[in-house]
């Protein structure tokens, strides 16, 4: 349980928004939610805008239709009157009226033709409420209603235009009755042409309360009115309570119909809390007024409003539905991963008899198992592993056994060759001084023989010292007690030094010997000079051993793009086979068995060169051909006063 | 919205229009400097000054630079306030009067000018009540009508001599009440008075009238009109446009929104009841401004109407010249330009 704790902090460390589970839930409502919320809400703008425009179209053809009634009204008031004055009798009692103003009986007459017209059109609704008939001065003469006779209309709205042409006077409120008043009026003319009076019929203004009163197809707020021109009082009463019809009124729609203009919007209403209506309105001339014709939008819309609420309602039941199936189905998938991580976990703190339990015939099953297989292989692993390691260590144990005995025994070798070297020079160079003393005839004087013998013993006695030097050298190197005493030198001296001796050597086998330096070189060079001179004195050594004829040649080089110098010894003796190259430079090493016995030598020479040259930074290669010569270089670095390290001995000491 | 973008618009207008008025001397409207004036009223503060306290509250005096007083007039310490009067001897600089009144002083040498009408249609009328069934002029025959002495009594015989009635066929007994109670008593089957007035008290007591008015029988009258004096218009004639102006927008506000008008009328007088300030005002719009007509008008043929009646009935004895006793030049400018 110790070992899980981590795991679970590792888990709630995961901010509730990045788990898994709450993003697959909240992507299941985002999507459930946002695709039905873009189809729903486009969906119910189009509708919305298509019920908008149906009203419209309802609206427009009850406008249309009132506006039809209205002008129909007015067109058959107009003829009514016409209808009037046509008549030969009505005309004949007029003229008479006008010629003889105190014939009452003649203005009984008219005022019977009159209301007898308007009892003849009372089958239904009478078109005039009252037809009168005045002069040019505005007395009235006659008139259907008594009350009106002898009254002075000059100051009547319609008396004057009445003069001109036949006329419809704009609905007005009257001042004595209050009421709403509208005359259409004919001017009368007598045989000469001249207008003499004018007839009058006020109109039954109920027709216009009973057209906009109807309000099929209005629903429970539309409304038809009929507003004036005149200080925008209403015409027709409002639909609702508390509106005064004499009062103005003013709203989008009311402000645009009383410009003469024809049209439909949506815009607040009259009310004294605004209401926001669909209204349609138009201009009707023979009113000076406009009929609206309005509904409330929220009434309009009001099946677009329940549906809208009702999708709303589904959207957020749906909502909660895929929160919930998300929320499992997010579970489903994020547990056993959870379950996977703490085993995991458990196999990584070194639990590996921990198994993910999860049995799923899916792709996390299948993870599962792969994973349970996958543990399975690595403790298979671990276990092979161990036995490696096991194996190797038992190998190094070996191994570092069988170094230390090498090690031994070279170092037991080494001390074993100085000693003996050493105490071999002891008596070896008592056989020399001896035989020395004697050839100096200490002991006497020598014959020919006698000086020839103690010659060889002597020729002899110092070549087994050079040797016995040799191995003392190679073991030295080898034990690395050689120290490189680094110092300024002139490599041109040492050049002719070297020429100098060895030209006895040149002499002695009737070889010539060429020197050549590069003017290039530097005159002063900073190394173990006698180091580099025991390096050349070798190779020409080799070159005049391995040379019977022809010449021997040393240059002194130098390289100053890679900042080397070298040595160049060159011969024209028996060269060195191919398959030789390789191996001349080891120790006790001579090109050819057979051939030691005919070039003296220890072998030891080029071994002990390149462990110099080594030693000294440098290196050493060699191109030879069989029966040609050989030419040895060595390439040292260039070590000057100007760039020798600083702060460093002159005098290098190897470690 | 369209609420807010309307009232900016508008506000924009204003703003725009008054720049224009003030950068240059317009047509319409000559700038004032900030003036200081009084208008004496014709009666105490009611419904019949309306137009004033629109004009004050709404601020339509305020928009035309002028601080203007209102003097309630009426009756004060028994004796009636004649408005030519208080005018004349400076105590205002515009006043209210009846348009005898005016041609009366004006034949006094007075030298005021009437400017603008409260009233287009006079509301005086020949009241009696329905159930009375009296229709016409003819019918009051045999009737008793109580009539006010002076202007009513006037009036009302110039309509009977034009109806060819004989006043004695009448009986004519003066008026001594305010109210309407000898009408509602019996007393009496018609009286002379307002219909604005008296005929909304008929209404108010319950009973159905009938008014015949006066100016439907060929006895117009103008009967509170706007005056200032003659001194006045030739040294500030545009004070006097921007005061007319104003008073205007006022009336025109009334007609607007009686209920607010009413509400006003009642501030100016608390004793007053706001339903029936508002009924009178109700009633009063229709003769404020007749159809077809704008606000405070005046007409030539109704001024002669009114001094042929005058003269007829020997109230005015010298000849007058008309055209001096009123002027439309205010008025025209205001009602061209809009």
């Amino acid at each position: 349980m110790n070992i899980q704790q981590p795991i679970d902090n590792r888990y709630l460390v995961i901010p509730f928004w990045q788990r898994l589970r709450s993003r697959l839930t909240a992507y299941f409502v985002i999507l459930t939610v946002g695709v039905i919320g873009i189809v729903t809400t486009f969906t119910l703008i189009q509708v919305r805008n298509q019920s908008t425009q149906q009203t419209f179209y309802q609206l427009e053809s009850i406008a249309q239709l009132k506006q039809n009634q209205i002008t129909r009204w007015v067109d058959e008031g107009k003829r009514t009157l016409n209808l009037i004055i046509v008549d030969p009798e009505v005309r004949d009692e007029m003229l008479a009226l006008v010629n003889s103003r105190v014939s009452t009986s003649a203005k009984g007459n008219l005022s019977d033709l009159f209301r007898y017209n308007i009892e003849a059109q009372a089958e239904g609704e009478p078109i005039f409420d009252e037809i009168i008939f005045y002069d040019r001065d505005g007395h009235v003469l006659a008139g259907s209603n008594a009350a009106s006779i002898s009254k002075v209309v000059t100051l009547q709205p319609y008396f004057r235009p009445g003069l001109e042409s036949a006329h419809v006077t704009p609905p007005y409120y009257d001042i004595v009755t209050s009421e709403l008043t509208m005359f259409v009026t004919h001017p009368i003319q007598n045989t000469a042409g001249e207008i003499i009076g004018v007839v009058g019929g006020r109109l039954n203004i109920d027709v216009l309360r009973d057209v906009t009163a109807e309000r099929a197809g209005l629903g429970e707020t539309g409304e038809t009115y009929l507003v004036s021109i005149e200080n925008k009082y209403l015409l027709t009463p409002s639909r609702f309570e508390g509106y005064s019809m004499q009062r103005a009124y003013r709203s989008e729609g009311i402000d645009s119909v009383l410009q003469e203009q024809n049209g439909s919007g949506i815009y607040l209403n009259y009310a004294d809390t605004p209401v926001t209506v669909l209204g349609v309105y138009r201009w009707i001339p023979e009113l000076q007024a406009g009929l609206m014709t309005e509904i409330s939008e929220a009434e309009a819309q009001i099946i677009i409003t329940q549906t809208s609420t009702l999708i709303v309602g589904l959207v957020i039941v749906l909502a909660i539905a895929a929160g919930v199936i998300g929320f499992y189905a997010a579970t489903n998938i994020s547990r056993p991963i959870v379950s996977l991580a703490q085993v995991a976990s458990q196999v990584t703190s070194g639990n590996l008899t921990e198994r993910a339990d999860i049995h799923q015939n899916n792709e996390i099953g299948l993870l599962a198992n792969t994973f349970n297989q996958m543990t399975g292989q690595l403790v298979n692993s671990i276990n092979e592993l161990d036995n490696r390691v096991d194996e190797l260590n038992q190998a190094n144990d070996a191994l570092r056994i069988a170094t230390a005995k090498a090690k031994e025994a070279a170092r037991v070798k080494g001390e074993f060759l100085a000693n003996i070297s050493h105490e071999l020079r002891t008596p070896l160079n008592a056989i020399i001084g001896f035989s020395d003393m004697l050839l100096m005839g200490m002991s006497g004087e020598l014959n020919a023989k006698q000086k020839h013998k103690m010659e060889r013993l002597r020729e002899n006695g110092t070549r087994l010292l050079t040797l016995i030097n040799n191995v003392l050298d190679i073991t030295r190197i080898e034990a690395r007690r050689i120290e490189i005493n680094a110092k300024a030198f002139s490599p041109n001296a040492l050049a002719d030094r070297l020429t100098e001796q060895m030209n006895v050597l040149a002499e002695q086998k009737k070889l010539t010997l060429t020197t050549t330096i590069d003017p290039e070189l530097p005159d002063m060079l900073i190394g173990d000079e006698q180091r580099i001179e025991q390096v050349v004195v070798n190779l020409l050594s080799n070159a005049f051993k391995f040379t019977d004829e022809g010449a021997v040649t040393l240059e002194l080089l130098v390289n100053p793009k890679e900042n080397t110098w070298g040595i160049c010894v060159s011969d024209t003796g028996i060269g060195i086979p191919p398959h030789a190259l390789s191996i001349i430079f080891e120790e006790f090493r001579q090109v050819d068995g057979s051939s030691a016995r005919a070039y003296k030598g220890s072998g030891l020479g080029l071994a002990i060169t390149r462990n110099l040259v080594r030693m000294m930074d440098g290196q050493i290669s060699v191109d030879s051909e069989m029966g040609q010569g050989s030419k040895f270089t060595v390439t040292l670095p260039i070590v000057t006063r100007e760039n020798f390290p600083m702060g460093q001995q002159l005098e290098k000491v190897s470690a | 919205m369209s609420r807010i973008y309307l009232s900016i618009k508008l506000g924009l207008t204003l703003l725009m229009a008054s720049l224009v008025f003030s950068g240059c001397a317009s047509a319409s409207s000559t700038p004032v400097a900030p003036t200081s004036l009084s208008v004496q009223l014709a009666w105490t503060h009611d419904y019949s000054s309306a137009g004033f306290y629109s004009a004050e509250i709404n601020g339509h005096f305020k928009e035309q630079n002028l601080n203007v007083e209102l003097i309630a007039g009426g009756f004060v310490d028994g004796s009636y306030v004649e408005p030519i009067d208080a005018v004349l001897q400076g105590q205002g600089d515009f006043g209210a009067a009846s348009a005898q009144s005016l041609l009366e002083a004006r034949e006094a040498g007075k030298p005021i000018v009437a400017i603008a009408n409260l009233i287009q249609r006079s509301p005086s009328a020949i009241i009696t009540l329905a159930d009375a069934n009296i229709q016409t002029p003819q019918d009051l025959i045999g009737k008793t009508i109580a009539v006010a002495d002076g202007g009513a009594t006037l009036r009302f015989n110039s309509m009977l001599s034009l109806q060819g009635i004989d006043a004695a066929d009448v009986n004519i007994v003066p008026r001594v009440t305010w109210g309407v109670d000898p009408l509602l008593n019996g007393e009496v089957d018609a009286l002379v008075g307002w219909i604005i007035n008296e005929g909304v008290q008929v209404r108010e007591a319950g009973q159905e009238p009938n008014f015949m008015l006066l100016s439907d029988y060929g006895i117009p009258d103008y009967s509170a009109l706007i005056f200032t004096t003659e001194k006045m218009i030739q040294d500030k004639p545009e004070v006097v446009e921007h005061f007319v102006r104003a008073l205007t927008s006022g009336l025109q506000d009334v007609i607007n929104d009686p209920e607010q008008a009413a509400e006003y009328t009642v501030r100016y007088n608390d004793t007053l009841v706001l339903d029936e300030q508002l009924r009178r005002i109700q009633a009063s719009i229709p003769l404020v401004q007749p159809a077809q007509t704008q606000v405070a008008m005046m007409d030539t043929s109704t001024w002669e109407s009114i001094y042929h009646d005058l003269s007829n009935a020997g109230i005015l004895t010298e000849a007058l010249d008309l055209e001096k006793a009123y002027t439309m030049n205010f008025l025209n400018k205001i009602f061209t330009v809009k």
